[in-house]
């Protein structure tokens, strides 16, 4: 479940980033210092968004980078970023981007649960000002299970 | 009938997206398979209906909605409701 894979560590509050590249390295490396993947799984984020487009921006203000696993996913995992200044990916209706969700998993139905819980916080239309206005990584994830 | 979601990656999005079509289906009392796939796979699929964004759309053979949002159940159900239903009532 998600209030289980998600934890303080997986959180970054404010992370500066030039462009939308250095925003999911900032999610990429939440995933890899925390032990879900390595640091080829973050660059396949890269690659799967420079390949498909940015469909991963999923509303107004939030994006969800991932990738398919290739043998470099340990374990299942989510992060949360909020952007201390927005960036754009390119999407015609959602840009610019303050909030990050990246996930991974070795094995896709590994988080169909999380994945569920997930859809529910994009659904909410102010997830984005809530989340960017907490301070803490404790906020953060008092705020997406005040959602579920 | 046979519904696929697609996008980039098969893990993701559209699996959130077959959550959400799944439920529409189901509250429209209309049966449904619903499953998701990466654009890979998709291409080489045949189902009743592919249901994906627009920038995905072009690499898709076969009947296609196209929805607004992976996770808004709403646009979802405006974008796409009209042709599972017209879908159905043909089988």
């Amino acid at each position: 479940m998600l209030k289980d894979l998600l934890t303080t560590d997986l959180v970054s509050i404010g992370a500066h980033a030039e462009d939308w590249r250095e925003a999911v390295r900032v999610a990429g490396g939440l995933l890899e210092r925390a032990g879900k993947c390595d640091s080829s799984y973050t660059d396949a984020m890269i690659a799967s968004v420079e390949k498909f487009g940015p469909y991963m921006v999923l509303e107004e203000g939030i994006a969800m980078p991932h990738a398919q696993s290739d043998g470099n996913v340990s374990e299942p995992g989510i992060c949360v970023v909020t952007l201390a200044e927005p960036v754009k990916f390119g999407h015609e209706e959602f840009d610019p981007v303050r909030v990050l969700i990246g996930i991974c998993a070795p094995d896709p139905k590994a988080h169909l649960a999380a994945l569920s819980e997930l859809s529910v916080i994009f659904e909410c239309e102010d997830v984005v000002d809530r989340l960017c206005a907490c301070k803490s990584a404790e906020e953060v994830l008092a705020t997406i299970e005040a959602l579920l | 009938m046979h519904i696929i979601t697609v996008c980039g990656n098969g893990i993701g999005s559209s699996l959130m997206l077959a959550g959400k079509v799944q439920e529409i289906c189901d509250q429209e009392g209309i049966k449904a398979d619903v499953e998701s796939m990466d654009l890979n796979a998709a291409s080489s699929a045949n189902p009743d209906l592919f249901i994906t964004v627009k920038e995905l759309a072009p690499e898709l053979h076969g009947r296609i909605a196209i929805v607004r949002s992976y996770v808004n159940t709403k646009k979802i159900r405006e974008d796409a409701l009209d042709t599972i239903k017209e879908i159905a009532a043909a089988q």
